[in-house]
């Protein structure tokens, strides 16, 4: 096999690394053949042919990375709003991650979309975003062990797809409130000084989470009233 | 048997206007079954060059397509002599259901066209 060949091989199967997982699993491979048997004939005609093969397949990495990690997060979405539907308590989770989303918008923009606000309050309400966000992550990974020690198969399997549509849809509320927290740190806002100036009493903390847990728990007990059954 | 397959026997028509790279992709297995390789070929082919399709456009569109069921892998592995990475993909009834509603639909706007003389009338 020609070096040029091997050396073009191996720095196609690396880009080929920015494909989602689940195709790149899949593909990676065949694609990686095609690339190769393009190459050799590109290789045959001599002339401007490997140049053109190149900018060819580099144009149509990048087109197709990009539309493969679209694609994938709108069926992610899609999937993760059936599986979510089914059930009250994670409409309910689902609607708590949408609550916890105002809060960051409140952050990333000022007025006329957020309410004027000052640093320090902006701080507080990125933070409690970003706590009421890890108490339902960890929530979220504590009922799984529950289910994992108590419940069948069936029911875990179930469930185990619901936990994952819910914490891929409370990964996006995470990379929002990263977004708000680098907008603050880029604007120059964010002192140690305004932190602790900001901090309320820890009750300010706790009460929200608390009561988060506790209307899902509620909900969590009434779901077999709560979910309608198709007859 | 998967939802999509069972949409597309009931109804091709869901599944048009079929993108360009699919159309293609189902043309250059219309005869045969093929490996990816020998569909870029052909579609390169069969469009005088005009569709050139890479191996990320033409992955993509194969895992569309087998996904909606219009094309399915075949069991032929390759030859000895082949890359053993090949694998084959053949048209399913409901891909040929799929291709032949779109050809139809397309030589309907080509009769549009050359109704409104967009298109001179090619020679016999």
């Amino acid at each position: 096999m020609n070096r040029w060949l091997i050396v073009t091989s191996h720095v196609y199967q690396c880009v080929v690394f920015a494909y989602p997982n689940d195709f790149r699993r899949r593909y990676a491979a065949e694609m990686a053949s095609v690339f190769e048997e393009s190459w050799e004939d590109a290789y045959r005609k001599r002339g401007t042919a490997l140049a053109g093969l190149c900018l060819a397949t580099a144009y149509d990495l990048m087109v197709s990375v990009f539309a493969a990690h679209v694609s994938r997060f709108f069926s992610n979405f899609k999937s993760d709003f059936e599986f979510i539907s089914k059930s009250p308590v994670f409409a309910a989770a689902f609607g708590a991650v949408a609550g916890n989303l105002f809060f960051i918008q409140e952050v990333v923009f000022g007025p006329p979309f957020g309410l004027r606000k000052t640093v320090q309050e902006r701080l507080v309400l990125l933070g409690m975003a970003s706590t009421n966000i890890a108490v339902l992550w960890l929530a979220s990974a504590c009922i799984f062990q529950f289910v994992v020690h108590t419940s069948n198969k069936a029911r875990l399997l179930l469930l185990k797809d619901r936990l994952h549509a819910f914490r891929r849809l409370a990964g996006i509320s995470v990379l929002l409130a990263m977004v708000a927290t680098a907008k603050l740190l880029i604007t120059g806002d964010v002192s140690l000084k305004y932190a602790t100036d900001a901090a309320p009493a820890i009750g300010y903390w706790v009460g929200f989470p608390v009561l988060l847990l506790t209307v899902l728990l509620i909900i969590f007990l009434l779901q077999p009233v709560l979910t309608l059954r198709s007859s | 048997m998967s939802l999509s397959k069972l949409k597309s026997e009931a109804n091709p028509g869901k599944f048009l206007p079929l993108s360009n790279a699919e159309f293609h992709i189902l043309l250059a297995i219309a005869d045969e079954e093929r490996h990816g390789y020998a569909i870029m070929q052909e579609v390169k082919e069969s469009t005088q060059g005009v569709i050139r399709l890479g191996p990320g456009t033409l992955y993509r569109s194969i895992q569309e397509l087998l996904q909606k069921g219009l094309i399915v892998e075949s069991e032929r592995y390759p030859a000895a002599n082949e890359d053993q990475r090949r694998r084959y993909y053949r048209m399913s009834s409901s891909g040929r259901r799929v291709l032949s509603a779109e050809a139809r639909r397309l030589s309907e706007v080509v009769a549009i066209a050359k109704s409104k003389r967009v298109l001179r009338k090619l020679p016999t």
